[in-house]
């Protein structure tokens, strides 16, 4: 949901999104920007499925996510840190259901495999699941 | 010997594609290290390496040019220029394999715990 509002901001059409780690090839070398997706964990914070809760009957969940944005060397990553900090800036108030917490920007880093630079969007995000949802 | 001997190839760089012939053939190492894909954060990536030789008039870009050769593309990470007495006699360079471009396919995961991200 995040990452689908997220695409629908015009600034970032010229970003593609990918899931972490998939199957496919990934694009060598990178031609424009692109966005790895990846939660890097999923805790349960506080369980409310026998008892009561804000939200109603179901689980709190905290996850660790991080979105690494690349872009080519080429260009010296022109337009990547404007990317990353308009990023931030949507991440901050966007709309959804749950709490964003801890944003953070990494340093611009260089990847070698890929001849692409990149910078590390890592957030926390606090979301609710309903009792109803688990019982599927 | 190039000219006799090696394989039809067409060079791509930006909008410029020069159809020549030159040497290509995968790199071999005795621990052989590259065999494989390997997993990135951006998907799979091949790690072999492959050996271009091809005539001195046919310049390579790093990180630019594409070089097919029969069905496979390779994209040029490094190139130098071999000289004898000064006059450059062929172009050495390590390629890897090209990949296409990556299409925007992030779909959220709804069996996460009911939660899409």
């Amino acid at each position: 949901m995040i990452i689908n509002k997220l695409r629908q901001i015009p600034e970032f059409e010229r970003v593609r999104f990918v899931r972490e780690f998939t199957n496919q090839y990934a694009e060598t070398p990178v031609s424009g920007f692109l966005a790895a997706v990846i939660v890097k964990s999923t805790e349960l914070t506080e369980s409310y499925l026998g008892g009561e809760s804000p939200d109603g009957r179901g689980d709190l969940y905290t996850a660790e996510a991080e979105i690494r944005i690349y872009a080519p060397n080429g260009k010296n990553g022109s337009g990547l840190s404007a990317l990353a900090g308009d990023m931030l800036a949507e991440l901050r108030k966007t709309d959804f259901p749950g709490k964003i917490s801890g944003l953070k920007a990494g340093a611009i880093e260089y990847d070698q495999n890929m001849s692409a630079v990149f910078r590390r969007l890592s957030f926390k995000l606090e979301f609710f699941v309903s009792g109803e949802d688990c019982d599927e | 010997m190039i000219d006799k001997y090696g394989n039809s190839v067409v060079i791509h760089s930006g909008d410029n594609n020069v159809n020549t012939r030159a040497f290509v053939e995968p790199l071999r190492y005795k621990n052989k290290i590259y065999i494989g894909g390997r997993k990135h954060a951006l998907g799979m990536y091949s790690s072999e390496k492959y050996l271009y030789i091809g005539k001195p008039d046919d310049r390579l870009v790093e990180d630019t040019s594409v070089v097919e050769c029969g069905e496979d593309k390779y994209i040029v990470k490094r190139q130098e220029i071999y000289r004898v007495c000064g006059e450059p006699v062929y172009v050495w360079a390590v390629l890897t394999r090209y990949r296409e471009l990556t299409e925007d396919e992030y779909d959220s995961d709804k069996t996460s715990f009911g939660y899409d991200y």
